[in-house]
Parts: C-alpha cells; structure tokens; sequence
C-alpha cells in the first residue's frame, strides 16, 4: 500500500470510530517504516481535525467525538514510542485542567480533545487540580495557555485565584488564559482579568489560534 | 416611577390571597388566581438557610423537611418537595458519591465499567443509599405541609441515571461501542426508577423528572430518541398507567427534542435559560404547563434584587398567556450561596407582574 494511501484510510479510521482498525494500521505503518510522527499528523490528527469540523456542523455530537478520540488515542500510543527525537518547540503550548474542587471534566475533555486535532500540544492536568499546579505546570513547560473549567459556582473563585498567582509572581504576561464551563461567562472573565472566555471547544481552539497568531 | 425600581424602596408588594394548594389546584384548572404560580428551585444548595452543611442536610430526612418548611414559610413557594439528586438512584445501583460540606456531592467512581455492566442490580429501596433517607424526608413534607403546598419528589431521567451508573464518557462512547449493552442497563434503569416512583404516587406525591445528560447540549436528537425517550417513556407510562401525571426538566439545549417530549406524555416541562419561553409557548404550550427561566449564575446568584425582577417580568411577559398555564421559576436548580434577597425577588415578581393577567 502507498504511504498518502495508508494516511488516508488511518484518517478515515478515526472518522468512522474503528479502533481496531486504527490499530491496525498504526501497525502497518510501522512494519512499512513510515515514520511516526507523519503518521500520527497525516493520519491520526487528521482524521481528528475532520471529526472536529464534523462536531462544529452538528454532524457528530460528543457520543463521536468521544469515541473518535478513543481511536485516536488507540493509534497514538501505538505510535508514539517510535517517534524519532523531541517534537519541534513551534506549537502552541496549553495547559488545562478543571479547578480544585470540581470532577466535572467533559467539557474540559473535549477542549482537550479538539486542541489536539489542531496540533496544539496539550498538558491535561485532569480534574479537581490544585490550583498552584496550573502556574506549576505551565512554568515547568513554558506554556503559552493556562485554561481552566469549572461546572460549580463553588468553585469559580479557583480562577482568580490563579490569576492572582501569577500577578503576584510577576509573570501574568507570560501567559494567556482562557476560562470555560457552565456558570462562566464572559463578564466573569472580564472581572477576574482573564484573556478570553470560550463558550465551547471550538470556539476555545478558534480564540486560541487568535491570540497566538495576534 | 417604574415598578421595578421601586422594589425595595417603598413598593408595597401585593401578599398572597390563596395559599399554594389553592392556587395550583385553580390554576390547573384555568380559573382565576391571586397571583401568577412560582417556584423556587432548590434543595441542597440552599442548606445554608437552615444554616446546614451540605454533607449533614443530604443524610438527615429531618434537614430536608426543615428546609421545605422555611421556604414556605419564609417564601410561600408554590411548591416544596425532595429530589433523588442526579446521583440517588446510581448511588442506590453501588456509585460511590462525594460528599462536601459547601458544595454538591459529586460521582466519584461509577458503580460500572462497560465491561462489568451487565451486573448493574435491582434496587431495594427501604435499604440502598439514600433513597429510604429522602423517602422519610417526603413522607415529613407531605404530612407537615401537604395541605399547604403541593409536594413533589424530583427523579432523575434513566439516561441520566445511566450515566452516573457509567459515568458520562463511558455512557456515551458505550451508545455507540456496546449499544445492547447500554439499552439493557436502562431497562434495569427504568424497573429502578418504577419501583421509587410507586412510593411517590401511594405517598400521593408529585413527580417531576431531571435529565440533564439527555441534553442536546451532549448528544444528538437520534440519540435522544434511540437511548433516552423510550426508556423514559416507559417511566411515564408507569405514572399515566395510575392516573397520575409528571413534569421534566432538561438543562442546557433541548429545542430539538421539544416535538418529542410534546407527544412523550409529560405534563410540564421546564426549560432551562438557553431556551426561550416565547417558542417555548408555541411548540409545548398547546399540550403542556411551561416552566422557566430566570437565570440561575447570572440573575439568582450573581445578580441583584432588581435584576432578578427584570429578568422575571421578562420571563412573565413572555410566557403569561401559555395555553396550559406558566409557572415562574429559575432556568434550573439555584446555586449555592443564592442570596435570599434574590429568592423574594423572584416570589415578588410573580406578586407584582403576575396579577391581572
């Protein structure tokens, strides 16, 4: 089989949820000595980056999504240990997590998830995250995003707090953040001094790509 | 000067003529009442008014009827009554639940896993989690206030059960992995659901329906009508089959499932504040009571006194003329920490707009 042709049929794997099939010829790949890393992006992300676009027309709802990413990770964990040497330090970097007090991780996930089909790279802190770990974190990888959810209104104030954080360490410019969740709004945003505020995934990787390309 | 601006500075705000039972039994029938209905929406975020620790109120039947008794007395809700929470029944089915003291209790490991599913039991509702709690608290409601107030217990949707049986990406990958699979959990979902809402109905309690996971917002309209609706239905048709009759709540989107829930059988539905009341009153209004949809963030826990009584008149203008009447209440459940202010302020918009109608 042809490499474009292989990328092609591992893309369409993804959109159709076959994680078995996915696996396969992640396998195939290999045995053919493709290069993982144009696998996972020519293959596995792209096939993400349509299921994305599917997603934002209505044609997949999170059912899909969720189940394509499972398939995509499927791949991916195939793959990435033949990776040949560090990713380039070109992508945008994102820190993200839902606040200490919170498990409520869905949306959270599915930024996560449509980040990734756009080549960001992603740090997932997980849900319930002390709050000192997001400074922590992007610190540690010199991230670009801090993002931060929340589903409560009893742990909104996890979000300030955070960027308090950064004020007091003097490195609030350092970093853009951008909140989300069910009680979030843009004038919350706007009153704890955040960057940006995202009603959903999409428009959370469209401001993303905004702000990193301003 | 405006109405609304005179609220709190030396408005007299109308008192009530009819106490709630009279009011929703004339209403129901189309008659003239005192005043337009409105109910608070709450339960365990508003502990605080009884001055209770969330953790402490969702274990004490005691707790739960206090709090019922201080918002009719403090309030004069139209409506008071206990919910299952979201994660009752899954508690009940072996999920293992957090619970805070200044916050809601939260899944913490699902009672299963796609592949363990088929194990999902039968409950004995005098013995499993919460449920004979909650049971205690209603029978105290209904014989402290129930020829007061119309008194109601709130389960939950068996899709939404079913994810917090699962948890919610497990549910929702599993549709689409394992179908069969997740259509016989819902079955044992819907004898679950059956075997509490028997109570209800010999208790002569009201039922009401939270299914927030069968939201637009997570999944598509075929879903719904695929893994949710029918099982639902067959909740329903249990009610109806006993001469009874039950309203729904969904959070977040629902537009496109509104023709669905039109024929489901319910008899009211209450929409969250996404939606809007005026299509609302158009596409259910001719089959089913409306409920709605005072911002719960925005207007109720972060607004003040005279936002709320904005938004509400919004709500009243809107929604007053539904063929099958309206009832003023907050788009879901108020949030911890809701000033009471904000809750008079929605009971006086129903007192100040609601006359006359």
């Amino acid at each position: 089989m042809e490499k474009e042709l292989l990328f092609q049929k591992i893309s369409d794997s993804v959109v159709e949820m076959e994680d078995e099939l996915v696996e396969e010829l992640c396998e195939k790949s290999l045995e053919m000595g493709i290069d993982a890393s144009e696998t996972i992006n020519k293959g596995l992300i792209h096939g993400m980056d349509r299921v994305s676009v599917l997603y934002e027309e209505q044609e997949y709802f999170l059912p899909e999504v969720l189940t394509a990413s499972f398939a995509l990770n499927a791949g991916i964990d195939i793959l990435k240990p033949h990776i040949k040497g560090e990713s380039t330090d070109k992508h945008i970097k994102v820190v993200i997590g839902v606040v200490e007090g919170d498990t409520h991780d869905i949306g959270k996930n599915l930024v996560k998830i449509m980040s990734e089909s756009a080549s960001f790279e992603v740090y997932d802190l997980g849900r319930d995250v002390p709050l000192a770990d997001f400074v922590a974190k992007a610190e540690e990888v010199n991230a670009d995003f801090i993002c931060m959810s929340t589903l409560m209104t009893t742990t909104m104030a996890g979000m300030r707090a955070v960027i308090d954080d950064l004020k007091a360490k003097n490195i609030r410019d350092k970093y853009k953040i951008l909140i989300g969740g069910g009680p979030i709004s843009q004038k919350f945003a706007d009153e704890i001094g955040a960057d940006a505020y995202a009603v959903d995934a999409a428009s959370a990787v469209r401001k993303m790509k905004e702000m990193a390309h301003a | 000067m405006h109405r609304i601006e005179q609220y709190l500075n030396g408005l007299v705000v109308p008192k009530d003529e009819l106490l709630p039972i009279e009011r929703m039994a004339l209403y129901s029938k189309g008659e003239k009442v005192d005043r337009m209905p409105c109910c608070l929406d709450t339960g365990e975020t508003l502990s605080y008014l009884i001055n209770t620790p969330i953790d402490v109120y969702y274990h004490s039947a005691e707790k739960m009827y206090m709090l019922e008794q201080y918002i009719f007395d403090n309030f004069g809700s139209d409506g008071a009554g206990l919910s299952t929470t979201l994660r009752g029944m899954a508690e009940a089915m072996g999920s293992e639940i957090r619970y805070h003291a200044n916050n809601i209790a939260q899944l913490y490991k699902p009672a299963h896993t796609l592949r363990d599913v088929e194990n999902a039991r039968l409950v004995d509702i005098d013995k499993d989690g919460r449920l004979p709690i909650i049971l205690e608290g209603l029978r105290m409601v209904k014989e402290k206030l129930g020829d007061k107030v119309p008194v109601s217990g709130t389960v939950t949707g068996p899709f939404t059960i079913a994810a917090m049986v699962l948890g919610t990406e497990n549910l929702l990958i599993g549709m689409i992995k394992k179908p069969e699979k997740i259509k016989a959990l819902l079955e044992i979902i819907v004898e679950n659901n059956n075997r509490y809402i028997q109570r209800l109905i010999d208790m002569g309690i009201g039922i009401g329906f939270a299914d927030p996971v069968s939201s637009t917002s997570l999944i598509s309209p075929e879903q719904y009508r695929k893994f949710s609706l029918p099982y639902f239905k067959k909740n329903v048709d249990f009610i109806k089959s006993q001469g009874s009759g039950c309203g729904l709540h969904i959070c977040g989107t629902s537009r496109k499932i509104w023709e669905d829930i039109r024929d489901s059988g319910v008899t009211c539905f209450g929409l969250d504040n996404v939606e809007s009341l005026t299509e609302a009153k158009e596409v259910l209004g001719g089959a089913m009571c409306i409920q709605g949809n005072v911002p719960p963030v925005e207007v109720m826990r972060l607004g003040t006194p005279h936002d709320v009584l904005r938004s509400a008149k919004k709500c009243i203008d809107e929604a007053h003329d539904s063929p099958k009447g309206f009832v003023l209440t907050s788009g879901c459940q108020m949030p911890v920490n809701t000033p009471v202010e904000n809750m008079q302020a929605l009971m006086d918009a129903a007192r100040i707009f609601g006359r006359d109608l």
